[in-house]
């Protein structure tokens, strides 16, 4: 996950993590992250919540049945809040995605896309989570995907990181060589 | 007394003409055999000193053929040393020849097999590569222990 390319949100993001980090659980920042995916999904959504709060109707009924619906964390509201008076709603999904990779940053954590072409069992899993651990020193958290395309092997990227040893990748290797000799 | 006086005479007669004759050889053949003498043994002086310029130019003659026949060796062994000099830049000149042709034919070989394989690489190589990863993707999804084994051997690759 990368910043988002707004300041603006990115001074909410800090305000929020100086204030409420240590409450902040994992689990928490996969909801905020469901959030910040359905918000891409659906550009005009924050922006229609934010005019509608903007006139105060019904304003915290439909705040809460987002917050419920997502599981998000009561400290977010008070952000909220504070972004519906300075009419600053429709950077919600920038912000949240800041504070996401602000927690991360602060609790030394990595996300890791892993890609297997075969399923992995948790010692293999766990063996792989180790290595890019030592690779780029921070916490890692995996996800992991099924992923036939790369014939045989693993890829494991984050945002900055990759890391891959598949047949598929060895092929690709082999077609960029022959380029470069041609 | 006659005849004494006929004899007298006769005596006489013979003494002037052998005193005449004795004159006659003195004063002009003697005189000119002497001269023809004198003559002669100038000539043959001459004749002698002729043969000794001769004998000296004879000599100098043959020190001097000799003096050309020496050069002439010398030059001799000198244009045989220049003809092999000669032989061998022309020898040297024709081998560099040759290997530079035969350098030239082998990077037109290697040229042209080049050409040939980059032809081919662009045509043929990106749809066997694609045929394989599709060959290599089917075989994958059939035995899946062998993607297994794969992960397996990454793993050990990443651990030894």
């Amino acid at each position: 996950m990368r910043y988002s390319q707004s300041l603006v949100a990115k001074q909410y993001a800090k305000a929020y993590i100086l204030e409420f980090a240590s409450s902040l659980q994992w689990q928490d920042i996969e909801h905020m992250k469901s959030v910040m995916r359905f918000c891409r999904r659906h550009h005009t959504f924050m922006s229609l919540v934010s005019e509608l709060t903007t006139k105060d109707l019904k304003r915290h009924v439909l705040i809460d049945d987002m917050f419920e619906h997502f599981s998000l964390p009561d400290s977010l509201k008070k952000l909220v809040d504070i972004m519906v008076v300075h009419k600053r709603l429709p950077l919600f999904p920038s912000v949240v995605q800041d504070i996401c990779c602000l927690y991360l940053e602060k609790n030394n954590m990595l996300e890791v896309t892993i890609s297997t072409a075969t399923e992995l069992d948790a010692d293999e899993l766990k063996k792989f989570e180790d290595f890019f651990m030592k690779l780029s020193g921070k916490k890692i958290i995996s996800r992991v995907i099924i992923d036939e395309a790369l014939i045989a092997g693993v890829r494991m990227q984050s945002d900055v990181l990759l890391w891959e040893y598949s047949i598929a990748a060895r092929i690709r290797l082999l077609a960029q060589q022959v380029d470069l000799t041609s | 007394m006659n005849i004494s006086i006929d004899l007298i005479f006769n005596c006489l007669n013979i003494v002037v003409r052998v005193g005449l004759v004795v004159f006659i050889i003195q004063k002009y053949v003697v005189k000119y055999i002497s001269q023809a003498l004198t003559y002669e043994q100038q000539d043959l002086a001459m004749l002698v000193q002729q043969e000794v310029k001769l004998k000296e130019a004879c000599t100098d003659l043959e020190n001097s053929m000799k003096n050309q026949q020496q050069l002439y060796d010398d030059l001799q062994l000198k244009f045989m040393l220049w003809q092999k000099q000669v032989d061998a830049v022309l020898e040297h000149e024709k081998a560099i020849s040759l290997a530079q042709q035969a350098k030239m034919q082998q990077q037109l070989e290697k040229k042209q097999e080049y050409v040939h394989r980059r032809f081919l690489i662009e045509k043929e190589l990106p749809g066997l590569l694609q045929d394989t990863a599709q060959i290599l993707q089917a075989k994958f999804s059939k035995d899946k222990s062998l993607g297994k084994a794969y992960t397996t051997k990454v793993l050990r690759a990443l651990y030894e």
